[in-house]
């Protein structure tokens, strides 16, 4: 019957039955006790007109501060290297005295920190390079100064070449001897 | 100095004069509105008149950006239905308890019972709605809004109210008539 009742309910009488549903009234003290909730709370104005300028002055302070701030600027001494066809149009510099073969040398690897006007030499520890290894690095930039070492990119890796696989020489096996004097003192209670 | 001190002072007091009226103007108007889809939701005064209350203490904090009528009314039924449904889950363990209690309470009229019989399942109805036709339904409902005001509420374009709705009333239908076939077996 009531499954009757429904299926025969329109629109209409649809919403009039959720609006006497929803036709509750708060009760008289309502408004009294929203506004005194309301009156508890900070005046919107002040409020936030107190917000934005800390606001403001916070993001002001910020920008002051990135912009006063000492960027650290750190050059290194060691000359860049020029290649090959930017080279400048003065005459080509000289490599270094060569230490003598063999020797080992001491580069001090100093940097110098530029900050404003300012100019900081910092002392770090000596690096200690052997002298043949000094001599063929000097060799090496000379050589590229005087554009006489061919310093272009190889050519890159065609991945659709054949593989060329190398056979491996043959591994013989290992025969290892049993350990017979730490077994003979481990039966003796010694510690081998 | 003074006079320009005590000038700027004054539309200082002006400014929050106006401010407080205006506010008073839209708690009277807007209060039984924020009150009701509340209740829609936790169908308890209390809860309903609390959840109202806090919506209105939010919306003064935010009164600045909200003085223009339509926005405001907007805003605090999206506020309050939030809060409603919050609660709704908080006290969800509570509630079972109570309605428990009252399906077993004994019948004292047999009209009554079966009104309050017919109501409940009308909330059970609404309730299994989604979110956003339930929204239409129930303000549709409060104070007989018609489309365009509902819309203004939920700030979508009238077409979209008149389709949501006609879906929340084809559901509900469809699931009043299950629940009255179920409860005659």
């Amino acid at each position: 019957m009531d499954g009757e009742r429904y299926d025969a309910v329109n629109d209409a009488s649809l919403d009039r039955e959720i609006e006497s549903m929803l036709s509750t009234e708060p009760s008289p003290e309502f408004l009294a006790r929203v506004r005194a909730r309301v009156a508890a709370e900070p005046e919107p104005g002040r409020w936030r007109a107190s917000s934005w300028f800390a606001m403001a002055g916070a993001a002001a302070a910020a920008i002051v501060a990135v912009i006063a701030w000492p960027s650290p600027e750190v050059t290194p001494s060691i000359e860049p290297l020029r290649i090959a066809g930017s080279a400048p149009a003065t005459a080509p510099t000289r490599p270094a005295p060569l230490p003598e073969r063999g020797r080992p040398t001491a580069v001090r690897a100093g940097t110098t920190t530029v900050e404003g006007d300012r100019r900081i030499d910092i002392d770090l520890p000596e690096v200690v390079i052997a002298g043949n290894e000094v001599r063929t690095f000097a060799a090496l930039v000379a050589s590229i100064r005087q554009s006489r070492f061919d310093v272009a990119v190889p050519a890159a890796f065609d991945p659709d070449a054949p593989l060329e696989v190398k056979e491996l020489p043959p591994v013989e096996p290992i025969e290892i001897e049993p350990i017979v004097k730490v077994a003979a003192l481990q039966a003796e209670g010694e510690r081998p | 100095m003074h006079e320009r001190a005590d000038r700027l002072a004054g539309n200082f007091v002006t400014v929050d004069e106006d401010l407080a009226r205006e506010f008073e103007a839209r708690l009277l108007e807007s209060s039984t509105l924020a009150f009701r889809v509340a209740f829609s939701v936790l169908r308890q005064r209390e809860d309903a008149e609390d959840v109202a209350q806090e919506a209105f203490a939010k919306a003064y904090r935010s009164f600045r950006q909200l003085r223009d009528r339509d926005r405001f009314r907007a805003w605090l039924v999206r506020m309050t239905w939030r809060m409603a449904l919050d609660r709704q889950r908080a006290n969800r363990r509570r509630s079972v308890r109570e309605q428990a209690f009252d399906l077993d309470r004994e019948p004292t009229a047999t009209d009554a019972v079966l009104a309050r019989e017919r109501a409940e399942q009308l909330w059970r109805a609404i309730d299994a709605l989604p979110e956003k036709l339930r929204l239409v339904i129930v303000l549709a409902g409060i104070e007989g809004h018609d489309i365009r005001e509902v819309a203004l509420l939920l700030e979508v374009p009238d077409g979209t109210v008149k389709s949501r709705l006609f879906l929340a009333r084809k559901q509900l239908k469809e699931r009043l008539s299950w629940m009255a076939r179920d409860t005659t077996r």
